[in-house]
């Protein structure tokens, strides 16, 4: 009764909400969100399944579900919505009518194409209620302490490796990856059979002459060095960073703290427990490996899963890929931390202009103008393809389609003005319509496209940053495609809502002949 | 009596006396409607109901009726009446048209619409009649000529899409809509400046008027193709037009039906409050003249225009008979000699007999019982464009 009164309401006062139904979807679409939601808040328990989600909360499961409400969503919406058309029947309508139609389409076709993100959100609200931010950066830091004390790589504990900070990205890297042990071994080699090719070969300040002089030094390997946040909580207040991690591990290594060694350990096997990560560890013995000697040498390491190496019955391992999944995930969960807003958030958007855009033509041209730019889009896309892939070079299907777009254009609106052919000035506005977001991305990847084949021309050994001095525009067009890409989205919009509007008006009162 | 109303509540009152009441029914709504008044609206309403529940108890006499209808009549009384100026709406000159594919066109000719009157569009299949309306809504670009619309209720500063707002056009067969009739109406009335309780008063005003009030909630599936017509006419009505154009409305009525249409068309022209001028197009050549102000015969795209008051045409073209007989032409030639008859055709149904000089239609049917022809069917079409057909 109720639900009768408002429609009754809206019908009687305002004709462009009841005619979209935009309260009903929103509201049904409000209900299957929070549907998706409780579902990615039930489907996440504590322990295990905080592991599996690091990277992508969704699998092609619930995407494939979440598009088939969509589509459900939009065909029930579609069977009331193109009930009625004030336009098409040369009703009075309002100055604005047909720029808030084309609003409120856009906002029924992103309310209900993105159903996953709720359930993403269910997810991380989940992960949240199991670990918050305070007790994430709490876990972080135990987590990172406790790391300096269970060695499993050595590269973490040479004594080249650097704590500065502006340096990080750099020198830690090289040091991560390179395998002490392999690199041991070649610098055997290197002092027998080919020593003198390398002494020949390499520059005395080359970086392996450097680690090879530093591996010799009593103590290369100690805890001392270590100065590694295994899991990095950027800009946030109360983080522990490299430099007081290190300092805090040297002092407690100084004062020959023990327990403090053996408690760290253990609160970090209590966060492991929480996330249920696979590990055989004795914090005791653990505790007592870095005062095995005077210089904190490392000595032995612990295997990074049970199916690292020969596994021994009882030896000593903790599964890192377990433990840095489960903290990636639960740093994930935090706000400001998910991908829609990063990752997500601009693809939907596009999405919602070409679906709306397909929906709003279908709504101002007549449907036999309408299915034959459709089909012939089709035929479009498809020939775009075929030469995309015949020529795999982006910037000749870029060229074509500016030249189309052109044509289009000009052939519409030129037709428009002189009022001929209304079907196939419906066709040509139509293809104008469908291709006008795709102009800037199309023009930027020319340019990036011709870049590139210049930089490869010019010097093939350039880094980006000589790319960059040669061609400072296309480096720019380059490095910022996806501010391009946002700057098209409202271009974009705006032409829809204020020129596409006025086209089809024009449009929609020629003479058919 | 308010002295505008005075001659309609004359006549509906009328009606009900001589117990002719759906006619009086229909008429008693017009007058309704004229008011424009929502309370008159309601009163109305109020009166429908009433009135139909009303017919399913068969009542003796109509006494309580005649009482119920004088009631209201006095309350419409009251109102003063929204007289709205006519005038010309519609100004065609000089307009033809021939199609690209060069298999039909439109010779030169100039149209003028009128508020308050009715036009026919008359002719065999082919001869233009659509075309000629589809140019006058704009749907086909002229090929030479003007066309110019004297719409009143339009911004100053209006696009052509604000001219089309005012005007209607019908096409033979009606697009389908959908929902149901209640929603389509109260949609279409509330885009032109009907809201709120005065949205429901006026689309029920003018789903009665129709006699559609049985089929509010009905949709376009479930309706006669008759009924289909008619939800498009209410449809119509609702928006107020100045200028409507019907492509061959009467084609799927049955005779009745098409009577009824036509005289709402009549009326529902010469509304005092919103007077509309109607182009209609019909084979159904004597129906169309009896309510039309003028007739436009189109044969092979040449217009032939015709004014169908008779002193405008039997003085410069003569008497022209349509008689259907079992007599053969010899015995038609031989009781009509000496009486001017000119020229006789037949098509093997009627013969049309053209009379020249001062033969009247009553001297010709006194020589006819005279003669004693046996006469099946007679009908004076000097005046109709009936004569403009091949027999």
């Amino acid at each position: 009764m109720m639900f009768k009164k408002i429609n009754q309401y809206l019908l009687t006062k305002y004709p462009l909400l009841w005619n979209t139904r935009v309260l009903q979807v929103l509201a049904a679409n409000a209900l299957v969100h929070l549907l998706f939601f409780l579902g990615g808040y039930a489907s996440l328990t504590e322990g295990s399944s905080m592991q599996r989600y690091a990277y992508e909360y969704y699998t092609p499961g619930l995407v494939f579900f979440s598009v088939l409400c969509s589509f459900v969503v939009l065909v029930l919406w579609l069977v009331f919505y193109l009930r009625n058309n004030a336009f098409k029947s040369f009703y009075t309508i309002g100055k604005w009518h047909l720029v808030k139609e084309m609003l409120i389409v856009m906002v029924i076709v992103f309310t209900s194409s993105i159903f996953f993100e709720s359930y993403n959100e269910g997810f991380r609200a989940k992960g949240r209620s199991i670990t918050g931010s305070s007790q994430l950066l709490k876990e972080a830091n135990t987590i990172n302490l406790a790391m300096a004390f269970i060695p499993y790589s050595k590269a973490d504990y040479f004594i080249l490796r650097t704590c500065d900070k502006d340096n990080k990205g750099a020198t830690a890297s090289y040091y991560d990856y390179e395998n002490l042990d392999t690199f041991n071994i070649m610098m055997a080699a290197a002092d027998t059979a080919i020593g003198e090719f390398n002494a020949n070969n390499y520059r005395p300040d080359s970086m392996g002459i450097a680690k090879r002089n530093a591996l010799r030094k009593p103590g290369a390997i100690s805890y001392q060095h270590y100065c590694k946040t295994f899991i990095t909580l950027e800009d946030e207040p109360g983080f522990v960073d490299n430099p007081q991690l290190k300092a805090t591990v040297n002092r407690w290594l100084k004062n020959q703290y023990t327990d403090s060694v053996k408690y760290i350990l253990e609160e970090c096997l209590k966060v492991c427990k929480k996330y249920d990560v696979d590990l055989t560890l004795n914090t005791a013995q653990l505790a007592a490996m870095p005062f095995e000697d005077s210089l904190h040498t490392v000595n032995n390491l612990v295997k990074t899963s049970r199916y690292d190496g020969e596994n021994v019955e009882g030896k000593a391992y903790i599964s890192i890929y377990e433990l840095q999944q489960s903290m990636e995930f639960a740093e994930s969960c935090q706000p400001g931390k998910g991908k829609f807003m990063k990752e997500h958030l601009l693809p939907s958007l596009y999405a919602m202009l070409f679906i709306s855009i397909v929906l709003i033509c279908y709504r101002r041209f007549s449907k036999k103008s309408f299915f034959i730019s459709l089909v012939g889009g089709v035929v479009w896309f498809i020939f775009f393809g075929i030469l995309g892939a015949a020529t795999a070079s982006a910037d000749v299907v870029g060229v074509l389609f500016l030249f189309l777009f052109v044509l289009f254009s000009i052939t519409g609106l030129v037709q428009l003005k002189n009022k001929s052919q209304k079907t196939l000035t419906g066709v040509f506005l139509n293809w104008h319509v469908y291709t006008f977001p795709l102009v800037i991305p199309a023009i930027a990847g020319i340019i990036i496209a011709n870049y590139e084949r210049l930089s490869r021309y010019t010097g093939f050994n350039l880094n980006v940053v000589d790319y960059c001095t040669l061609y400072p525009f296309s480096c720019w067009v380059s490095t910022h495609f996806e501010e391009i890409a946002w700057v098209n989205f409202a271009v974009s919009l705006l032409y829809c809502i204020f020129i596409v509007n006025s086209i089809t008006k024009k449009w929609h009162v020629m003479p058919e002949e | 009596m308010n002295s505008t109303y005075k001659p309609h509540l004359a006549e509906v009152k009328a009606y009900f006396y001589n117990g002719d009441t759906h006619l009086g029914y229909r008429r008693l709504l017009d007058a309704a409607i004229e008011t424009q008044h929502p309370d008159i609206y309601a009163a109305t309403l109020g009166f429908c109901d009433w009135y139909d529940a009303r017919a399913n108890t068969k009542p003796a006499d109509n006494s309580d009726l005649n009482a119920s209808v004088n009631d209201l009549l006095d309350k419409i009384d009251k109102v003063p009446l929204p007289v709205t100026a006519g005038g010309i709406k519609l100004q065609a000159a000089g307009i033809s048209k021939r199609y690209s594919s060069g298999a039909f066109s439109l010779a030169k000719l100039d149209v003028a619409l009128h508020a308050g009157k009715i036009t026919g569009l008359v002719g065999e299949n082919g001869n233009g009649k659509t075309t000629l309306l589809r140019l006058l809504y704009g749907e086909l670009k002229p090929d030479t000529g003007t066309i110019n619309y004297h719409i009143s209720n339009i911004p100053v500063q209006h696009s052509f899409y604000d001219v089309k707002t005012r005007l209607a056009f019908i096409p033979q067969r009606p697009n389908a809509w959908y929902g149901s009739l209640m929603d389509n109406l109260q949609f279409t009335a509330t885009h032109f400046g009907q809201t709120g309780k005065e949205n429901y008063l006026w689309t029920e005003m003018i789903m009665a008027r129709m006699g559609l009030r049985a089929f509010r909630n009905y949709t376009w599936g479930r309706i006669s193709s008759g009924y289909k017509m008619r939800f498009e006419l209410a449809r119509t009505l609702v928006k107020k037009p100045e200028l409507l154009l019907l492509d061959e409305p009467l084609a799927n009525l049955d005779v009745l039906a098409q009577q009824v249409i036509l005289e709402d068309l009549k009326y529902l022209a010469r509304s005092q409050s919103m007077p509309m001028g109607i182009i209609l197009s019909s084979q159904q050549l004597y129906e169309v003249e009896k309510v039309s102000e003028e007739v436009i015969f189109l044969q092979k795209g040449v217009a032939r225009s015709q004014q169908t008051t008779p002193q405008q045409n039997t003085a410069q073209e003569g008497l022209v008979l349509e008689l259907e007989t079992t007599a053969g032409r010899e015995k038609i030639q031989q009781v009509f000699e000496g009486y001017g008859l000119q020229k006789i055709s037949f098509n093997g149904g009627v013969y049309i007999l053209y009379f020249a000089g001062e033969a009247g239609i009553s001297q010709l049917m006194k020589r006819i019982g005279e003669a004693e022809l046996p006469v099946k069917y007679l009908r004076d079409i000097s005046v109709s464009s009936r004569r403009f057909f091949d027999a």
